[in-house]
């Protein structure tokens, strides 16, 4: 392998061999929080759609907090907080990460506009409906951002819609719109299969 | 995830304890009892450590952490190495030719690499790393892939060649292990080029 070989940075050992004593028990901040937060809030400011959700979460008092943990995130309704999970040594966030973060603040929209989570309150039909639409409307969000940022040249947000698994719904979000269609594909490819 | 899908519930009251040992000192809150679920699942090469993961189901999808600990201590796998080689270090650490796979699979898995995610392909017919692939591109990965090939080197390290999916693509790497659990790849090649077409031209952008 060559130094400039895209996996060169892979090479080598991980992390410290000896690691840090822990103190104090489970300290979850994340050490760049500012700075990656920030990063989150400038890509998602290039867009309409994210613009809407910065000013939302801005004027519903919603935090963006960024811990340290790996793939987990998520808007907690108890903390009115949208926490992003990334791994302490990193300091950028990934499209995937922008993406998922436009699509916590926009359950947190959702939670302000009456439409509940999922509960046991519910019947089983109820649960799945709330869940259902929930999901397929924070996927169209997604989809928004990626087709209002490709139409400005950049086309990072559609690879990670491809790397998510989401490269066939933004095909139809882009060909017919967020309406039937996509709805329909939504349940064939995500809630048929399981 | 290898090893790792036999999970069960805790009871309401080491759910309590649970809860009540990992949370921040700091002004999160990410899990109460009220919404959330704690469940545990054995792994091979700890000796009196299991993988706990805490799922708060009022967030949509549901948000979970994962740990790692013997039900008093817990180290909260947060995405660096630190956690599994403290846990490594407390003596629990039982590593051999049948589990350094599971092993690597299990680092993996909770340890970010510097460019993005890295995952250990196994079986590439069971890995959801690779659900979001085509069938041609999962036919591409399924002619390349070699299965995992375990030895040991003259120091006692284990050396697995295996598949890893990094960067979107397949690459055959050669992993040393030692018997402290520090994981250090020596070798890298690539089996197939990036499944994504980077322009975005790839789907109907």
């Amino acid at each position: 392998m060559t130094q400039d070989s895209p996996f060169s940075n892979l090479q080598g050992t991980f992390g410290q061999s000896t690691p840090k004593p822990n103190v104090g028990g489970v300290d979850y901040n994340h050490p760049q929080e500012e700075k990656v937060r920030q990063a989150i809030m400038a890509a998602l400011s290039q867009t309409q759609t994210g613009q809407d959700l910065l000013e939302m979460a801005s004027q519903n008092r919603v935090a963006i907090r960024v811990i340290k943990a790996k793939g987990a995130s998520g808007f907690v309704p108890e903390a009115k907080t949208v926490y992003i999970g990334l791994a302490p040594e990193l300091s950028t966030p990934s499209p995937e990460i922008i993406l998922d973060t436009a699509a916590y603040l926009r359950q947190a929209q959702l939670q302000f506009l009456g439409q509940k989570n999922p509960d046991d309150s519910m019947s089983s039909v109820d649960q799945a409906i709330a869940f259902d639409t929930k999901i397929l409307d924070s996927l169209t969000v997604m989809c928004k951002i990626t087709s209002e940022s490709y139409e400005k040249g950049h086309t990072e947000f559609v690879d990670a819609m491809l790397r998510m698994g989401h490269g066939e719904l933004y095909e139809s979000f882009k060909r017919d719109g967020p309406g039937p269609q996509m709805k329909e594909l939504f349940y064939k490819l995500y809630i048929e299969v399981n | 995830m290898l090893a790792t899908n036999q999970w069960h519930k805790l009871d309401r009251d080491r759910t309590v304890a649970m809860i009540d040992s990992v949370k921040t000192s700091g002004d999160h809150i990410f899990f109460s009892l009220g919404t959330s679920e704690a469940k545990c699942a054995k792994l091979p090469f700890y000796k009196n450590y299991l993988v706990y993961r805490l799922t708060n189901y009022s967030s949509l999808p549901s948000f979970s952490f994962d740990y790692i600990g013997d039900g008093r201590t817990y180290h909260h796998l947060d995405g660096s190495t630190t956690p599994i080689y403290r846990a490594n270090d407390s003596g629990n650490l039982s590593l051999s030719a049948h589990n350094v796979l599971d092993y690597i699979s299990f680092f993996f898995a909770h340890v970010s690499g510097p460019d993005g995610d890295v995952y250990v392909i196994d079986n590439p017919h069971d890995n959801p790393a690779l659900d979001a692939l085509g069938p041609d591109q999962m036919a591409s990965i399924q002619a390349m892939h070699q299965p995992a090939d375990i030895t040991m080197d003259g120091s006692g390290n284990f050396v697995i060649a295996t598949s890893l999916w990094y960067l979107d693509t397949l690459v055959r790497a050669t992993v040393q292990v030692d018997a402290g659990g520090r994981v250090n790849i020596t070798g890298t090649q690539m089996l197939m080029n990036s499944s994504l077409d980077h322009s975005g031209e790839g789907v109907n952008a």
